[in-house]
């Protein structure tokens, strides 16, 4: 059996809002193992992005414990979080989070000057050299088209190859067809380094391509197949 | 990640965001800030120093100890202070010393003899200044930096007069025969003998002994005057001070010449008060672009921390980015201002003096340091969120980073605030009163605003359609707008005053000194004499003040208690307890004397003469005018009775009036002053002023001819000295203005900034549904000349409040309304908030809207 990558139990996270508890997610508990491939599905408003979020350690959670690669999460201050996320995490989001002042390399290199890891540029153009971005290495975001600014943030996201990426709606902010490409791509490089894969979507044919489907609905899981 | 993971991210992103034109506001704000400080820092030090120089020649030193008998020259040459110890045994080899004995005695030449006031020398007398003499009686002056040498003497003219001698011929002084080689004509240090009844002999110091004149006993007034650098004669001065009795005093240019002090004192202040002004203004336009700053990078915290970098990394990052900002603002702002003051000197090299010293580099230090006091302080508060941006960010781009509590902001920010000005002005009483000036502007502003806000909400309703959008958005806007509208509204007030102030102290020291001030004095008019000399005035066409008839008599009595056990201890050396004073009578109140309490004598039945006050009966109970300054110093009340020796006689007197007097003007003045027909009895003579231009001086020698025994004083001279003086200051006054108006210009640039990208945004919308250029751009117009005339409103109520403040507390001046500004400023707030606003969002019309929404 392999090792779990993640896992989830009896998750519950709510919030205050005008003096009242708002719960957005109720109950959660799931697994998933190391080299998976899972897409949370669910409508806007379910808590799929709040999931990725916690499960992610970008937020705390009400109750419930999360453990990622054998790190308890729940037990850990925000600076030990990060350095969790900083050894075992990679991620790509809706809309690219590219930092606007650094080229197509630094941003690439960003995640290894965490890291402190050698040879961090060299490695970077050859991660963008293999997204198809050779020609693009000293150009800024801004520079760049909306494709071309996701594939900036999935060679980020795969050049320390971490454990586990997550992907919040990584295609929602493209068209169809570059949508695909960069779907294409994201799979791939998944495959060669053999990561965990976390993708939120709401779009279906993205969720299929995954192993597993996880479904929430007002917060719960409805099916977790 | 380690520390030159992070120096070296730090650096790249401050490359980046300098290339990309995101600091721009905030270095230019700060770089205005520096410059403006080092340019006044550098250019007052020189100006100080000069001027200081150049008033210290009047005083003839830059301090001078005055003693009524010799020195221990043990205790004048080998102090020694422990901080210069190191530089010589004796530390006294930096100051320069001279010596002056002056005493009164009977010149004689054959058969005449003449009472003079006779100065002995040394021969590097004088160390500051200059002397005038003439090789013959009334021939051309010669400005001479010599002393006599050893066997000769310099004399007034009055002295050849009364004694018929010529230049060439001797005349005795004591046991010694000395030849007269000059005429003296100006002696730079003639202060305290204004009222001297003897004319001026000047003679070497080493002929004294051998005169024989000064023995135990003998009145003498001794005088050690010392030249040396500023820090030399602060420390000789805290050293030696203590050291004196209480019949010795130390003499400086601040109580020697209230003229010049008095308006070195006021221009200071109001440069400092300038300069904090400009300053004060550079940061306000720092913390607005700072919150800007921090605000744009909460994404980039978020991410950084998404990706493994901790809170202390962020904060790490963009402090070391504002450090290294601070560093080449503060290097550069030096430089910047110490070649703009360079070339002001260059500019207006013709009326600064012919040595206009360096300045040290104090100012380049402080402005390294205020660099950085001031980006910090400014911006701290709201760097510090950026710790606290959440990494969940990058999901939910809404989540705002908690703020520190309000009152830590603003705590920081008036500590900062001030450290600063305390910095700055190294005056607590300035510092504690801009503070709690300050601080009741912000609140009174801010409620101001609010009210202004809800009162134009409330009646926007009535405007027509073409303005009502545009307010519309200004309220819309309020959270941003009202700080803006504060923001400008200080910044108005602040140019306002400093522009007003300015305006009134030139010409309130100008109005001290018109064209045709006195330039001469005349005493020892002898009352046989009045009447030719009146006629003589008035053939020549000399107008003159009137003619003041003058006793001298010493203070030595207090409702019957001898002087010095009525006063206090420090009183007991105060000046006028220690010589006789100069007693006058008036009919009427000098003009610039003011009443404080009791009242003047009745006139109606004295004639307008005030020479033939003689004719006045002498009042059974004489009534006497005292100054105020020396009444409260001596404990002097109305009805007080005050007895003068005069001569051989006493004379009481009955206090019944108190007034204050303008010792800075260029008038006669008196501490006391007794009701017409006071001093029928007493000896007097009688004195007045005149002003005489430069080319009618022939008649001069015409008067001293046919009035040989008057003492006439050219104070021509010393005005020309001061009234330069004071066109430098105005000029530099004005420089400083600039400044101000520099940095008011990059506050309004800096608030305009802060919400061009939400302005952008809604302008790309806007153009996008339909609207034309034509529309926005009138939208924007009344959205920026309403802020600007709400922030005129708020300038003009703290504009008064602050004018009264200063002008009745700090500057000693009188305060008057200015009802025109209630109008002027908001307009010129609606004209120049309008133009600025419109220009710096000409974005808003040239940008595709497409990119706009796109980059959003």
């Amino acid at each position: 059996m392999s090792n779990l990558a993640l896992s989830i139990q009896t998750l519950h996270k709510s919030v205050e809002l005008n003096q009242q508890t708002i719960e957005i997610l109720s109950n959660i508990s799931l697994s998933i193992s190391e080299g998976d491939s899972v897409a949370i599905v669910g409508s806007s408003g379910s808590g799929k992005s709040t999931l990725l979020g916690l499960m992610a350690g970008l937020d705390n959670t009400t109750s419930g414990a999360i453990t990622l690669m054998g790190n308890n999460l729940t037990e850990m201050s925000e600076d030990q979080r990060a350095k969790v996320r900083a050894e075992h995490v990679g991620f790509v989001f809706q809309s690219f989070q590219l930092l606007p002042n650094l080229s197509a390399t630094e941003n690439v290199m960003l995640p290894m000057e965490v890291l402190n890891q050698k040879n961090a540029q060299s490695r970077a153009a050859t991660m963008l050299e293999r997204v198809g971005l050779s020609h693009r290495l000293t150009h800024y975001p801004n520079q760049l088209s909306g494709g071309e600014q996701q594939r900036v943030a999935l060679a980020r996201a795969f050049v320390t190859q971490p454990d586990i990426l997550f992907a919040d709606e990584p295609t929602g902010n493209l068209d169809t067809k570059t949508g695909n490409h960069i779907a294409d791509l994201l799979f791939e490089l998944n495959k060669e380094v053999n990561t965990t894969l976390i993708l939120v979507t709401h779009d279906e044919h993205l969720a299929k391509r995954c192993q597993r489907t996880i479904r929430l609905e007002a917060g719960a899981l409805v099916t977790a197949s | 990640m380690t520390l030159p993971t992070l120096i070296r991210l730090a650096l790249r992103l401050l490359f980046r965001e300098w290339r990309a034109g995101s600091l721009t506001v905030m270095a230019t704000a700060l770089l205005i800030a520096i410059t403006s400080h080092t340019t006044i820092g550098f250019f007052t030090e020189r100006l100080s120093n000069a001027m200081e120089a150049k008033a210290t020649h009047l005083l003839g030193a830059d301090l001078v100890i005055k003693s009524p008998s010799a020195m221990d020259s043990a205790l004048l040459e080998n102090y020694v202070d422990e901080q210069i110890a190191e530089r010589a045994n004796s530390n006294t080899a930096n100051l320069n010393i001279a010596r002056t004995v002056e005493f009164t005695t009977v010149a004689i030449a054959g058969d005449e003899l003449k009472l003079s006031s006779v100065k002995a020398v040394s021969n590097n007398y004088p160390l500051k200044g200059f002397m005038r003499t003439s090789l013959t009686l009334f021939g051309e002056e010669i400005t001479t930096m010599d002393s006599p040498p050893a066997g000769e003497l310099w004399v007034e003219h009055r002295v050849l007069s009364s004694l018929n001698v010529d230049v060439g011929d001797t005349i005795d002084i004591g046991d010694s025969s000395l030849k007269v080689t000059r005429v003296l004509t100006f002696e730079p240090d003639r202060s305290g003998a204004f009222y001297a009844l003897a004319p001026r002999i000047l003679m070497n110091l080493n002929d004294l002994p051998k005169a024989g004149i000064v023995q135990q006993g003998s009145r003498v007034d001794y005088r050690y005057l010392v030249e040396g650098s500023p820090a030399d004669i602060k420390t000789y001065r805290d050293w030696i001070k203590p050291q004196l009795t209480p019949s010795q005093s130390v003499l400086d240019i601040h109580n020697e010449r209230p003229a010049v002090s008095s308006s070195l004192v006021r221009a200071e202040s109001y440069m400092k008060l300038s300069g904090l002004v400009a300053i004060l203004l550079a940061a306000v336009a720092i913390a607005m672009s700072a919150r800007l700053y921090a605000e744009s990078h909460y994404d980039t915290s978020a991410l950084i921390r998404c990706l493994g970098g901790r809170q202390n990394d962020v904060l790490f990052i963009f402090v070391l980015q504002l450090a290294i900002l601070a560093f080449f603002s503060g290097v550069i702002g030096s430089l910047f201002g110490w070649v703009s003051q360079s070339f002001i000197a260059f500019l207006i090299q013709d009326m600064l003096p012919e040595s206009f010293p360096q300045a040290s580099l104090t100012s380049a230090w402080t402005g390294l340091a205020l660099s950085f006091i001031v980006l910090f302080g400014f911006s701290l508060p709201t760097l510090i969120r950026l710790r606290q941006v959440s990494p969940l960010r990058v999901l939910r781009k809404n989540l705002e980073p908690n703020s520190l509590s309000g009152a830590i902001i603003y705590l920081a920010t008036f500590i900062f605030v001030s450290l600063l000005i305390f910095v700055y002005t190294q005056d607590i009483m300035l510092t504690t009163a801009s503070l709690i000036g300050g601080a009741t502007i912000a609140l009174f502003g801010f409620i101001i605003v609010a009210l202004l806000f809800m009162l134009l909400n409330k009646l926007n309703q009535q405007f027509p359609l073409i303005i009502k959008s545009g307010i519309r958005n200004l309220i819309r806007r309020k959270n941003e707008t009202r700080w803006q509208t504060l923001a400008f509204g200080i910044t108005m007030m602040a140019m306002t005053l400093v522009v007003i102030i300015r305006s009134d102290l030139i010409d309130t020291w100008q109005s001290q000194l018109p064209e045709d001030i006195p330039n001469h004095f005349v005493m020892n008019i002898l009352p046989g004499d009045v009447s030719a000399f009146e006629k003589f005035l008035a053939d020549n066409k000399i107008t003159s003040s009137n003619l003041y008839p003058v006793s001298r008599g010493r203070l030595t009595h207090i409702n019957g208690i001898a002087v010095k056990a009525s006063v206090t201890k420090e009183e007991k050396g105060n000046e006028a307890l220690n010589r006789e004073l100069n007693l006058t009578e008036a009919k009427v109140m000098q003009k610039d004397n003011r009443l404080v309490q009791g009242s003047w004598w009745p006139n109606n039945k004295i004639s307008s003469n005030a020479t033939s006050s003689k004719a006045a009966p002498t009042p059974t109970n004489p009534k006497v005018s005292i100054e105020a300054k020396l009444a409260k110093k001596l404990n002097i009340n109305l009805d007080d009775e005050l007895t003068f020796f005069i001569g051989s006689r006493t004379l009481k007197a009955t206090v019944s009036s108190i007034r204050t007097v303008k010792w800075d003007s260029f008038k006669p003045n008196f501490y006391m002053v007794f009701e017409p027909g006071s001093l029928n009895s007493y000896p007097t003579t009688n004195l007045t002023s005149f002003y005489l231009p430069e080319q009618n001086r022939n008649v001069l020698n015409a008067m001293l001819r046919q009035f040989p025994a008057i003492t006439l004083l050219e104070v021509g001279a010393i005005l020309e000295q001061i009234k330069s003086i004071l066109s430098q200051v105005t000029l530099a006054v004005e420089i400083v203005l600039s400044f101000v108006l520099f940095a008011g210009f990059a506050v309004t640039f800096a608030a305009l900034q802060s919400t061009l990208s939400q302005r952008l945004h809604e302008g790309a919308l806007m153009r996008t549904l339909g609207a034309s250029k034509r529309q926005i751009r009138i939208n924007q117009w009344v959205e920026y000349a309403m802020m600007g005339s709400l922030s005129g409103l708020i300038a003009v109520s703290g504009t008064e409040v602050v004018l009264w403040a200063l002008y009745t507390q700090v500057f000693h001046l009188e305060f008057n309304a200015n009802p025109l500004m209630i109008v002027l400023l908001p307009l010129t707030g609606a004209l120049v908030i309008g133009l600025f606003g419109v220009f710096t969002s000409r974005k808003v019309l040239n940008e595709s809207p497409t990119l706009v929404l796109r980059d959003a």
